[in-house]
């Protein structure tokens, strides 16, 4: 019985120092997602986006404003493995680290290589582009490359941080094109002014900015 | 004394039937071989974010190796767009089908001549390579404007070998304005009045070109006629034309075409 005990001991011991160095693990890579000010954010955050922007070339727009740090002091190479869970409409765009890559259907992909030099921070250039209302649900992985001295191919090496993208593209609130004018960004502030990502149920103000760079306010009541 | 005058007169002979020196021979003489040019075909798109660094590697790649690479930019893929009412389009078709052909995935990305894709930060790496190769042929096209049409006059020189492949014949173009989205180090946003260059505006002799065969010494010519597209500056237009096959392309020339 004491043996028992003390074997579970041991085992949640193991599993908590295992846990702890997966997360140091994690918080240890080189390459983390950043906001446009290289503020880091956590492995494991769930994004949800709800901001719709429409291009010059007329197409709906989510964007993540996603970036990626390198916070070592050596140059790395890396990249990004996501998987489209999935998709209701639309494609899946990401820009990063070096090309663009346009996925109409889930599944899961692999980006090419790409050099970040110590320090950079990368803009992500990733968006869903919806073609009606619907949603989106994508996990990105940040990775690192190896070079095989022989082939000289790159191949995988290790996996980084995560984050959850969960896009909802609802013109409920707002249409992508009011009074024949394209919207370019829509922002949600609840009552006390604060800025919100994602509307909850209650009053919000909806800003709407336009291409041409109009803007309009206006209570919206979310059920 | 006679044997010296029959000695003297075989002499002579033997210097009076010395053969022709050298350089007089009437024989066949292996022509050197020419250098290779090098073809790049840029899939790229004007909702690329990225594409325009693909451009740039490009413009510093013909300004230091000038008229031995050919570049061509064929606006295809997810990322190319075909115009609307509001914006000029420079995606074909035409380049819709090479992009699926070749299976490409991402853009910028590159055919380096035709021996895979080539991710544009590794095009200045490939195409110093490909410099270094000589090639079995050599092209030269003559091109005039004429009533609408392009005149186009192909001539192909068998340098080593036998070649067989195909020779195609492109038009592109210069200059056109048109919307480009650009990344964030270049300004960000869509610039509409961004210039697109050396711009893949159609296959003259169909989207694989025509059947081709040359032996070592042959010269062999062909001709074509290219109508004028109405949305086309002439004052911008060029001829691209190259021989390929399996191994890849074995020989490009670019010739810009003149009134």
């Amino acid at each position: 019985m004491i043996i028992r005990l003390l074997m579970k001991k041991i085992f949640t011991l193991f599993m908590g120092l295992v846990a702890a160095l997966a997360a140091q693990a994690q918080s240890d890579f080189p390459l983390q997602f950043a906001d446009k000010d290289g503020n880091i954010i956590a492995d494991g955050t769930v994004l949800n986006l709800t901001t719709a922007e429409v291009d010059d070339f007329g197409d709906a727009l989510m964007p993540t404003n996603l970036f990626v740090k390198n916070t070592s002091s050596s140059t790395v190479n890396g990249g990004g493995k996501y998987v489209i869970q999935s998709m209701g409409n639309g494609a899946f765009q990401t820009c990063f680290p070096e090309n663009c890559i346009r996925k109409t259907s889930a599944g899961t992909f692999t980006t090419e290589p790409g050099t970040f030099e110590a320090g950079v921070l990368k803009d992500m250039k990733t968006e869903w582009i919806p073609s009606a209302e619907g949603s989106c649900k994508v996990t990105y992985q940040l990775i690192t490359f190896k070079q095989n001295p022989i082939t000289k191919k790159w191949v995988e090496d290790q996996s980084g941080p995560t984050v959850t993208l969960n896009f909802t593209y609802d013109t409920s609130g707002v249409n992508s094109t009011k009074n024949g004018k394209n919207v370019r960004t829509v922002e949600y502030y609840n009552l006390t002014g604060r800025r919100v990502q994602t509307p909850a149920h209650g009053m919000y103000i909806v800003k709407t900015t336009y291409i041409d760079g109009t803007k309009t306010c206006k209570k919206h009541l979310y059920k | 004394m006679k044997k010296f005058i029959y000695l003297f007169t075989l002499i002579s002979l033997f210097v009076a039937c010395d053969h022709i020196s050298e350089g007089d021979e009437l024989i066949y003489v292996k022509q050197k071989p020419a250098q290779r040019v090098v073809l790049l075909e840029d899939f790229t798109g004007q909702k690329c974010v990225n594409c325009p660094f693909g451009t740039e590697v490009i413009e510093q790649l013909l300004k230091v190796y000038g008229d031995t690479v050919v570049a061509v930019g064929i606006h295809s893929g997810p990322l190319g767009f075909k115009g609307n009412t509001n914006n000029v389009g420079l995606a074909t078709d035409l380049g819709d089908e090479y992009y699926n052909h070749w299976n490409l995935e991402y853009q910028p990305v590159g055919l380096i001549n035709r021996h895979g894709a080539v991710n544009y930060t590794d095009w200045a790496k490939v195409v110093k390579e490909e410099l270094t190769k000589t090639s079995s042929i050599d092209l030269k096209a003559s091109v005039a404007l004429k009533d609408g049409s392009i005149d186009i006059a192909v001539e192909v020189i068998g340098k080593d070998g036998t070649v067989n492949g195909k020779l195609q014949v492109w038009v592109l173009e210069d200059g056109i304005m048109a919307m480009q989205k650009m990344p964030q180090e270049m300004g960000g946003g869509s610039k509409s009045d961004y210039v697109h260059n050396h711009v893949l505006r159609t296959a003259v002799n169909g989207m694989w070109g025509d059947g081709f065969s040359i032996n070592e010494g042959e010269t062999k010519q062909q001709t074509y006629t290219q109508p004028v597209d109405a949305k086309w500056n002439t004052a911008n237009l060029s001829i691209v034309a190259f021989v390929y096959n399996d191994n890849g392309v074995e020989q490009a020339v670019k010739t810009k075409v003149r009134k």
